[in-house]
């Protein structure tokens, strides 16, 4: 029988893992820890899971976002305007979750977030994000709403002027993202960078910059209602929180060590069947009937 | 974002340049201040309340601590100053939690008085409808769900 300070020490060992490989695969601490704590942890509800990534998710945007908020390369307004999206989208998808751990239905979350794992792999690992977007026409509500900046570039040494472009499909996937991010408690970074760097044509750097700040507000918005809904148990989440910003910290030190070919043909497997993994105990217990 | 760079950059014309809808410096150092207090104190606070909660349940068994959440006596304002005041260690939890949330609802809504500071009702009153939104979560849809446990 674990005693609880031998499952916190192994606990923070995990999450400081799932933070290393999160970071170093490009998807954040979150979209790891929760398909780690399922299998390894198979006694933690879900739902707790949940709750203990979307706080460590806070706590490693609160540690980039304040870096990037007061070097102004966050766009603040960008940003606000599109948490419109968001943020509903965030207060839904934890509702989802907590009434599908009400229900029984847990299985069907298993299913989804391997295959949500599965689906940002690539857009994790591909960066299509243009330095300086060119002959970006703003549509009538940017144009309305003032949505463009400039932001010096230090690498370019010159202002680097940009207008946002498309808000309505950006909107769509944005909604998309805050549902993501409140089912699991993972910052949807993937997809809030594609709305930003394809919807938007935002430059690379801002719409990185910007991501960031939105989804520490994002994963507020599901931890706020996991909170007063009693699913935030801090004997989970603080070890979690702890160790994964530990390990993202540690894997953003290692990436520029590390070759390309060799973070795509080591940490993709693992991945890939860490997304397997839960897709097939979720069938399992579906299939059997079993509620987790 | 950029009105200060742009200024210390002597090889940009000014008739070059479109005017810049940035907000104003103070709206981003307030942000970025507000960001790392709320950091600093929830790591303060989670790393001394774990081990302190560590060495308190030490014997106890893995299924015994998840079974209950420990703070959920704490999530009532009253009670949770009344567990500060008397060294709970379940209320600091709670306290360092509350601290990295409310960190980041703030800047939302801090964000919504400053465009209306800079005279631009749109996204004022859009950033306080996400403000709104948030505190709503928080107060109102949380507890709701809260009273249905599986």
């Amino acid at each position: 029988m674990l005693l609880f300070w031998q499952f916190v020490f192994i606990l923070l060992l995990v999450a400081v893992a799932a933070g290393a490989v999160g970071s170093l695969a490009g998807l954040g601490g979150g979209l790891i820890i929760v398909p780690v704590l399922s299998i390894f942890f198979p006694q933690i509800p879900f739902v707790y899971a949940v709750g203990a990534s979307a706080v460590s998710v806070l706590a490693t945007s609160a540690t980039t976002g304040a870096t990037y908020v007061h070097d102004r390369l966050t766009d603040l307004r960008i940003g606000l305007f599109l948490m419109i999206a968001t943020v509903p989208g965030a207060l839904v998808g934890a509702a989802v979750t907590i009434l599908l751990q009400q229900y029984r239905l847990v299985p069907i979350l298993l299913i989804l977030l391997g295959a949500i794992l599965l689906a940002t792999l690539p857009g994790s690992l591909r960066r299509h994000g243009e330095e300086v977007p060119e002959n970006v026409v703003p549509d009538a509500r940017s144009r309305r709403l003032k949505l463009h900046g400039s932001y010096f570039d230090q690498f370019l040494h010159r202002e680097i002027e940009y207008h946002a472009r498309d808000t309505t499909s950006a909107l769509g996937v944005m909604f998309t993202a805050g549902l993501v991010s409140g089912m699991f408690g993972i910052g949807s970074g993937v997809l809030k960078v594609l709305a930003l760097e394809r919807a938007l044509r935002l430059p690379m750097k801002v719409a990185t910059a910007t991501s960031n700040f939105m989804i520490g507000v994002t994963v507020a918005a599901g931890a706020g209602v996991l909170l007063t809904a009693g699913y935030i148990n801090p004997a989970l989440v603080i070890p979690v929180a702890i160790g994964t910003t530990i390990g993202s910290y540690g894997g953003s030190l290692l990436l520029p060590r590390l070759s390309n070919a060799f973070v795509r043909w080591f940490f993709v497997p693992v991945l890939v069947a860490l997304s397997l993994e839960v897709i097939v105990r979720g069938s399992s217990a579906l299939l059997a009937g079993a509620g987790l | 974002m950029g009105a200060d760079s742009r200024a210390t950059d002597p090889s940009t014309e000014p008739q070059e340049r479109s005017a810049s809808p940035n907000l104003p410096l103070v709206a981003y150092s307030t942000i970025a201040f507000m960001l790392r207090v709320g950091l600093v104190a929830s790591i303060v606070l989670f790393v001394g309340s774990a081990l302190a909660y560590s060495i308190v349940h030490r014997g106890e068994t893995l299924a015994a601590v998840t079974s209950t959440n420990p703070i959920e006596g704490y999530l009532n304002p009253l009670n949770l100053v009344s567990g500060l005041a008397t060294w709970h260690i379940e209320a600091y939890m709670t306290l360092g939690i509350l601290f990295l949330l409310f960190s980041s609802i703030l800047r939302v809504g801090f964000g919504a008085y400053f465009f209306f500071r800079n005279r631009e009702a749109s996204l004022g009153e859009l950033s306080a409808v996400v403000f709104g939104l948030l505190l709503a979560g928080v107060f109102v849809i949380g507890p709701l769900l809260g009273t249905h446990r599986f």
